[in-house]
């Protein structure tokens, strides 16, 4: 009969109750006593003989993670409280909390905030709400779903960059969406897309959630699947339409993954940059500047390596925030 | 007993795990050693291999064989010719020297030389833009001064380019050519309509007009990557300051930025962008991409600013569809000074303290700036740093261009704070949200 995980065995070094529950008789007490020891003993040495191989299996992730991750995230933190130009190692000044104070009290550091926010949670919104309908229109196997499945994910493939590039060129005042513009009205002033301060961020949006609804679909996609179709016939039969079907049983069962998805969503709006950098350097004007390409530029244009450390750890803290807030968050756990 | 065997691995697994163990370590040491000397006239472009290179740059021994890094991020057009040229020249006269070229995308390039420098392996030879970034560096004592060195097998650079490179009484860097910054316009255009180069900003308003009537539009700028907007203004500051003293003054914290002569600056560009002189769109055109198309594909009358730098582009992408000329921004009505263009450096080299040949660097930086390298770049069509006679047959494009040189006014501020809030506050200007009082309020808070 296959063990139970939970239940103890002797293998385990650990001392067994009798199954049948009757008390063994005295005499086989100092045979138990003695095997279990040298059991426990046996197992010890074993496991400790493990601990060189162990070691040396998890070494490379280990020494990967504390160099590219913990380290500099430790340095990050400690560049923070300096004033320091990164043109020399040790050429700083320990100026304690002075950077935070700095960006606290700097509008152009509110300005990125607020964009950063707007643009995380507009993003996460519509992203969330076009994948799981690209998703549901997948999973209905519409004619052509297999194809369609393929094209919207080949934009996430693409790098940032190149769509950065293309949008530009598509929203440029003399671009593809003004030529189709001024088919319909010859006379229209060009709509300045990338060039007006209302519509710089709107426009990178647009061209983010056209480069990624493909990968939020792909999760709502894979979570569909794993749907149990019973619930869905019995709703059925109970007569509950598309509509309930959705709000009643697809929504709560996917609930995991929503709670998945939002959260990829929202690191990935926290750390955005270089789709921003691209289409707009953060202009016009800081117009659409964001928290990335405000530190990008105070670390590598103004030389201010500490208050960039110090914007870099306010996205961590605000990244951090979000997944712990994600991991409280009631039923999508 | 079988219990216990199972429990401890067999002493060929645990050999196997420390073996695996071991090679990691040493593979991850090995990526991180210094890569052999690259081969003679090595030319590279990728990161990895700028990467691999800088960190066997100081390395090199003095003694007859050594490899001296060069970095620059102009792989475009004709400046890897000339570098290449004085390259050959410097390795045929000097066997067993090597000069070793990288070329770094110009958006990574600043990043790559600061953490380079910062990590005590730097190249020799680097070239730094003619910005804030270069008196961050001096600043930073990561750089050789160069004073005692241009003494001596360098010709006489002209002088206001040489104040341009000396702080605190030393020269810090070796230029090697310069440009001017000029309104290109369609001279077939120009002709048709009967328009002749203005000499006013009154005139080029009505030319401007003449050419939205016809359908076309004015000057066509690309302000997406923003230092476009800052030369309208220094083109601004060239007629509004005639001692052409009063931005390096400002940059040296001896005058306000709220001095009179830069709000008349800011002033005049907001007043033309107001009056439709731009073609709509400058702050989602890049510079020479956007307002370049609009300028070939003939829809703006003319494209600023202009400069050697891109006068080749221009000239094949034009073709034989029309002809093409380049003039200053006019100055203002009023005004009794005759047209000049802005100017100053645009391709200079420094040699870093990281260097450990730097007497084979300067040597190098001699045979870039020799007569052989003023011929180079002649050819080229670029204008070297210092007087050098002009082939009579040069086009006229190139004449103008060393013609405007001899009077250009400066257009650099140095303290990046300040030039960064006249960048992004010049795309408010250009989009028409800002004043310019609101540009000069800026920077003045900038240079707090």
């Amino acid at each position: 009969m296959e063990r139970r995980a939970s239940e103890p065995t002797e293998q385990d070094g650990v001392s067994s109750r009798p199954a049948s529950g009757r008390r063994r008789p005295d005499s086989m007490k100092p045979m138990i006593a003695d095997s279990t020891q040298r059991v426990a003993t046996a197992a010890r040495s074993g496991w400790r003989s493990f601990l060189a191989p162990g070691i040396a299996l998890v070494a490379p992730a280990v020494l990967t993670f504390g160099a590219f991750l913990v380290l500099p995230l430790v340095s990050v933190f400690l560049i923070s409280t300096l004033h320091w130009s990164g043109y020399r190692l040790g050429d700083w000044t320990f100026v304690g909390a002075d950077n935070f104070a700095r960006m606290f009290a700097n509008a152009v550091f509110w300005k990125a905030f607020a964009n950063t926010v707007v643009f995380t949670v507009t993003t996460t919104l519509i992203l969330n709400v076009v994948g799981f309908g690209l998703a549901l229109l997948i999973a209905s196997r519409v004619r052509g779903h297999v194809i369609a499945r393929s094209v919207l994910f080949i934009p996430v493939l693409m790098s940032p960059v190149i769509i950065g590039l293309m949008w530009s060129r598509i929203l440029d005042a003399f671009g593809a969406v003004n030529q189709v513009i001024s088919i319909f009205n010859p006379l229209a002033q060009p709509i300045l897309f990338l060039g007006s301060g209302d519509l710089a961020l709107p426009s990178i949006i647009v061209a983010t959630v056209w480069q990624y609804a493909g990968y939020d679909m792909l999760l709502y996609y894979a979570g569909l699947q794993r749907l149990p179709t019973e619930q869905l016939e019995a709703a059925s039969l109970d007569g509950a339409g598309h509509r309930a079907s959705i709000r009643h049983v697809i929504l709560p069962s996917l609930y995991p993954v929503i709670g998945t998805v939002v959260l990829l969503n929202v690191i990935g709006g926290l750390r955005i940059f270089d789709i921003v950098y691209v289409m707009t350097s953060g202009g016009p004007d800081r117009a659409s500047e964001v928290m990335a390409t405000y530190m990008y530029q105070a670390a590598f244009k103004l030389s201010d390596m500490g208050y960039a450390s110090a914007i870099a750890v306010g996205i961590v803290v605000i990244s951090v925030g979000a997944a712990l807030l994600r991991q409280r968050w009631g039923g999508l756990r | 007993m079988e219990r216990s065997t199972r429990a401890v691995p067999p002493p060929r697994f645990q050999r196997l795990a420390g073996l695996l163990f071991a090679s990691v370590l040493v593979g991850a040491c090995s990526a991180g050693s210094p890569s052999s000397a690259p081969a003679s006239g090595a030319e590279s472009t990728s990161p990895t291999a700028a990467t691999s290179a800088s960190a066997g740059s100081s390395s090199a021994p003095s003694g007859a064989s050594a490899t001296v890094e060069m970095w620059s991020w102009n792989n475009e057009g004709a400046y890897p010719d000339v570098h290449k040229d004085a390259q050959s020249r410097f390795e045929t006269a000097n066997p067993g020297l090597t000069i070793n070229r990288t070329y770094i995308a110009y958006g990574d390039y600043m990043t790559k030389l600061k953490t380079a420098l910062a990590a005590g392996s730097g190249p020799c030879i680097a070239q730094i833009p003619w910005a804030g970034e270069f008196r961050d560096l001096v600043n930073s004592g990561q750089l050789m001064p160069l004073t005692d060195a241009v003494k001596t097998g360098f010709p006489t650079f002209f002088d206001p380019i040489v104040k341009a490179v000396t702080f605190n009484k030393d020269m810090w860097a070796i230029p090697l050519d310069v440009n001017t910054l000029q309104i290109a316009y369609n001279k077939t255009l120009f002709d048709t309509l009967g328009l002749a180069i203005p000499k006013t900003q009154s005139e080029l308003q009505t030319i401007v007009d003449k050419l939205k009537t016809n359908g076309k539009f004015g000057i066509a700028v690309g302000n997406k990557d923003q230092w476009s907007g800052g030369d309208l203004f220094f083109a601004q500051v060239a007629y509004a300051d005639g001692t052409n003293t009063m931005l390096s003054k400002a940059d040296a914290g001896q005058i306000q930025w709220d001095d009179p002569v830069f709000l008349k600056a800011a002033d005049a560009v907001a007043a033309m962008v107001k009056s439709g002189v731009f073609a709509p769109g400058a702050n989602s055109m890049a510079a020479f991409v956007g307002n370049q198309d609009l300028f070939v594909a003939q829809k703006a009358g003319m494209m600023y600013p202009v400069g050697n730098f891109v006068t080749a582009g221009i000239t094949a992408k034009v073709g034989n569809s029309f002809e093409w000329g380049l003039f200053p921004f006019p100055p203002p009505d009023g005004s009794t000074a005759a047209p000049v263009a802005t100017g100053g450096i645009a391709e200079m080299f420094v040699v870093t303290k990281a260097c450990a040949t730097p007497d084979k660097a300067i040597e190098f930086l001699r045979y870039l700036t020799n007569d052989d390298g003023g011929k180079a770049l002649v050819a080229n069509d670029f204008i070297p740093s210092w007087n050098y006679p002009v082939p009579s047959d040069k086009s006229a494009l190139y004449k103008n261009m060393v013609e405007a040189q001899s009077t250009a006014m400066s257009r650099v501020i140095y303290t990046t704070k300040v030039y960064t809030a006249l960048l992004n506050s010049m795309q408010g200007v250009m989009e028409g949200t800002k004043t310019g009082q609101d540009l000069i309020d800026s920077l003045v808070a900038a240079a707090k």
